[in-house]
């Protein structure tokens, strides 16, 4: 009998087999089919602060808005444009062909809030890693409320935002161990033509000096590839769509980036 | 006999308003601009409301589950992917669950969490252009059953869900373009 090897997947690819296009959600359902599936709570936790909070988000404007028009534009105004862009893909795809108006889409953006991804999310997981002991990734929407009584109905909340002020996580104490894994990410990046990783390179060697720096938004907004990088075990290959920050960061750790088999085959042809 | 008072009235003699719906049938209707708005209801006929339109609701999707079972137990065997007859099947399976998740809104909760997770699964699985394969018809007969018990709650609803993903049917809709390169860099 033998063993499939393992495969770690990153929040790109998580996001891909829950919400990707039909054609590439089959794909991976067949290529992941030969692995035992592993992520992280780090992953996790950068899961539930993207695609989950962009639902959440989303079902919020539903509720509130007089008119399904006016989400759209709701969502433009949205001062974060990146947020804004992804809730509009994700828009286009809640308020599609067939839907039954305003209560369909306001249940289904509930049922992705409420647990439908992150089911989908564990979904044929073998192991969840948890060496960051991430405190966000433990927590799920739910219902606003004053005092105890419902705000508003059917309004969620998601917690989603690292702060430095509560420790709720081991990432400074694991940096520590990582050391010199972190030493060489900061030196190999220092000079990166990717503006992303070399101010990760900068926060690497600060973090050097002072672990704890890794906790609020330097953790949530800078060092999610580093991170993920650092906890992918040696021998398990990591499965992302950003092979531009991960390629660098793995090669300067000796880990392995998965290939997939179409890439693979477009590698050797050119 | 109802009566009908404007929003200022009801303001100027709420305690005897109160008082004149108290133990009785009648509601009182308050109108906000001349249109009826708001309703006072002793709160034992609002109870006795409530009991009789939620045992409507479980009579009415009692009988829409049922419904849809049958279909599911009629459904031929033979269809092709992408032929005429399996879009009918399909068409007609999913009018058979948009009244079930309805009737279903109509209950609490986790009824109208797992109508619509049922619903979407449908939809998912037409939009596929697939044929519905036997042990797919017979995991959405179970999951319909659940809609027939007394309580549910949400986590029997997420497990519903989940059993209805290993059989190959997703609630969850996938997007067209590219989800992902939008989530590569956290902002």
């Amino acid at each position: 009998m033998t063993t499939k090897p393992s495969l770690f997947l990153d929040t790109t690819i998580q996001i891909e087999r829950v919400v990707g296009s039909r054609a590439r959600q089959a794909a991976l359902q067949r290529e992941l089919a030969d692995y035992r599936l592993i992520t992280s709570t780090y992953v996790l936790g950068e899961y539930l602060r993207t695609l989950v909070r962009d639902a959440l988000y989303l079902h919020r404007l539903v509720l509130e808005q007089q008119h399904l028009d006016d989400v759209a534009t709701a969502i433009a105004q949205h001062v974060n444009k990146r947020e804004a862009s992804r809730m509009l893909l994700l828009w286009a795809n809640v308020c599609r062909e067939g839907i039954y108006g305003r209560e369909h889409i306001a249940d289904q953006l509930e049922l992705y809030v409420t647990g439908g991804l992150v089911r989908r999310f564990t979904f044929g997981l073998e192991t969840l890693l948890d060496a960051t002991g991430c405190g966000l990734a433990r927590e799920r929407a739910t219902p606003v409320t004053v005092g105890g009584v419902p705000d508003a109905p059917d309004h969620y909340r998601l917690r989603a935002q690292c702060t430095r002020r509560v420790q709720e996580c081991a990432l400074a104490e694991r940096l520590v161990e990582w050391q010199e894994h972190v030493r060489r990410i900061g030196a190999g990046l220092r000079d990166s033509e990717e503006p992303a990783l070399r101010q990760a390179a900068t926060l690497a060697e600060q973090l050097l000096a002072d672990p704890s720096l890794a906790r609020g938004r330097n953790c949530t907004r800078y060092l999610g590839d580093v991170v993920i990088a650092l906890e992918l075990p040696p021998d398990v290959p990591l499965y992302t769509t950003n092979r531009r920050h991960f390629a660098p960061l793995l090669g300067i750790l000796g880990k392995q980036l998965h290939m997939p088999r179409q890439h693979a085959l477009t590698n050797q042809q050119s | 006999m109802e009566t009908t008072v404007s929003i200022t009235q009801a303001r100027d003699n709420l305690p005897a308003l109160i008082r004149q719906v108290s133990g009785s049938a009648a509601p009182i209707i308050i109108t906000n601009r001349s249109q009826p708005q708001v309703v006072i209801l002793d709160y034992e006929t609002y109870q006795r409301s409530q009991r009789l339109a939620l045992s409507g609701a479980r009579h009415q999707l009692t009988a829409l589950v049922t419904q849809a079972q049958t279909l599911l137990a009629e459904a031929r065997e033979g269809l092709e992917p992408g032929s005429v007859e399996n879009a009918v099947f399909l068409d007609t399976l999913q009018e058979a669950i948009h009244q079930v998740w309805e009737a279903a809104r109509l209950l609490n909760k986790p009824y109208r969490l797992l109508g619509v997770t049922i619903l979407n699964a449908v939809l998912n699985h037409r939009e596929s252009g697939q044929v519905l394969s036997g042990p797919q018809a017979e995991t959405l007969s179970q999951v319909l059953s659940l809609l027939l018990k007394d309580t549910l709650d949400l986590e029997e609803a997420g497990q519903a869900d989940q059993q209805l993903l290993t059989a190959g049917l997703n609630a969850v809709f996938p997007v067209e373009g590219e989800m992902a390169s939008s989530y590569e860099v956290a902002d």
